[in-house]
This record gives structure tokens, sequence and C-alpha cells, in this order.
């Protein structure tokens, strides 16, 4: 049930992420990101075979942690894709992308 | 010509008005005086705030020495006692939602770098990356010094 509904949530950030409307950070650890939330923060963590998903209280405590095998088919994959996203999104890539891509649509 | 009891109820009813006009200029008095009193209280909160923030960069900029020395057994209480001023400071202090999601992620980004150094000395396989560590840390510096800013211009507001 548990799994069922961050299943649920990491859906719902991942559609977020993409939207931009969630903004993932670099951590001292460089397989994992955070993302944070009024109340509580949100780190996902590599490698991307098997991503761990976790939530994290004001106090920076780990209240939840969802490994990959406890998650539904659609989730786990919804869970490698969040991370890659997370990654993209914090180390600037996806910016530079889309700022080359501006750039050479410019060009034309 | 006006009977005296014509007078009488004259004088009766201006008398009330003054009363009554009288104890609305004390009202006004009385809100303008909180008023300033919240703001003064207010100002004290941020001044206290203010404090607490340049103590807690303080603590950052030690703790980015700390990575450079490689002192990885001292970090972990470091990062302990960062992250309590930080909690104290968010729990104490009205600040905006902004500066409370900055040092919303300072506490959280504290908790990686302690549990990356005390798998690491206790045996684990985490490799510490110096030049990352005070990556995220200087980060944490400059988020923490525009709450700085943000508080002292909150300050400046009230001022005036």
């Amino acid at each position: 049930m548990v799994e069922e509904k961050v299943g649920q949530l990491i859906k719902v950030i991942l559609e977020k992420t993409k939207a931009r409307e969630v903004a993932w950070k670099k951590t001292s650890n460089k397989r994992q990101f955070l993302t944070v939330f009024p109340k509580y923060v949100v780190s996902v963590e590599g490698p991307d075979y098997s991503p761990t998903f976790r939530l994290h209280n004001e106090k920076g405590e780990t209240i939840d942690e969802i490994t990959i095998p406890s998650l539904s088919s659609a989730a786990q994959e919804e869970l490698k894709e969040l991370l890659l996203v997370a990654r993209r999104q914090a180390s600037g890539g996806e910016e530079a992308v889309d700022e080359l891509l501006r750039t050479l649509s410019e060009k034309k | 010509m006006l009977d005296v009891q014509t007078l009488a109820n004259i004088a009766s009813i201006l008398g009330v008005a003054i009363t009554i006009g009288g104890f609305a200029l004390t009202l006004v008095r009385i809100r303008k005086s909180q008023t300033a009193v919240e703001d003064v209280k207010e100002q004290i909160r941020n001044l206290n705030a203010i404090q607490e923030v340049a103590a807690a960069i303080k603590s950052l900029d030690e703790i980015r020495k700390l990575h450079r020395a490689k002192s990885w057994t001292v970090l972990p209480d470091r990062y302990t006692s960062l992250k309590h001023q930080l909690i104290a400071i968010k729990e104490r202090t009205s600040i905006s939602q902004k500066q409370r999601s900055s040092i919303r992620e300072a506490i959280q980004q504290l908790s990686t770098m302690e549990a990356q150094v005390e798998s690491t000395l206790f045996g684990g396989t985490d490799d510490l990356a110096v030049d990352r560590m005070n990556e995220i840390t200087s980060g944490l510096i400059d988020d923490l010094a525009a709450v700085l800013v943000d508080l002292q211009n909150e300050i400046d507001v009230l001022r005036h």
C-alpha cells in the first residue's frame, strides 16, 4: 500500500520535473540528487539500474526509503527515468542542451 | 431662545460625542503603539536571525577548511552541530518560505555529507571527493548569504 502511494508520488514528481516545476540539486554524493518541498525533502540515488527513492524530514532524517524491487514495473521505470532527469537537471545538462538548440535554431 | 432643558440635552449629546471621540483617539493611539511594539519585536527577531545565520555561514566556512584538511574524524560533529543551529533558526525565526527552503536544503546537504563521512570512517566504500563537497558547501554559503541580505532588507523596510 505504501509502495503504491510512493509509486504515485514518483510519477507526479517525474511529471513536475519534466515540466520544470521541480528543481533538483547536486549533493556531495555524486550519485545522489535532492529536491526541496515545504516540510519534506526528496532524494534519488543511483546506480541507474537500481535507484533508491528517499523521503526526509525537516531535520534531515530519512523517514522512508523505497528501492526498485518493492515497486511495480511501471513505477520502477519511472524511478529510473526520474534519476536520469534529476541528474541532467541538477548538472545543468538539460539547460545546456536547450540553450544550444535555441542558439542553433536562431542561426538557421 | 433655547430653554434650559434643550441646552442640557445639547450639552449631554456633546459630552457623549467628545467621550466617543476621545475613546476612538485612544484606540488609534493604542493600535499605533501596538504596531510599533510589533515592529520592534520583528526587528529584534530579524537581528537575532542575522547573527545566527552569520554564525552558520562561519561554521560552513570552517567545514570547508576541514574538508580541505581531510579532518574526517572531527567533521561529523561539526555537521550535527550546524544542523542543530539551522533547525533552531528555522523554528524560531519568522522567515519566508524561500528562506526556509534554503535552510531545509542546507540541513539535507549536511546530512548527506555526514552519512558519507561516517560511512567512510566505518569502512564503507564511499570515496570522499573534497572538490565536490566544497562545491556544495560553497553553494550553501551563497544561499545563506542571500538569506542574510533578505533579512537585512526586511529590517531596513521596518525602520523606514
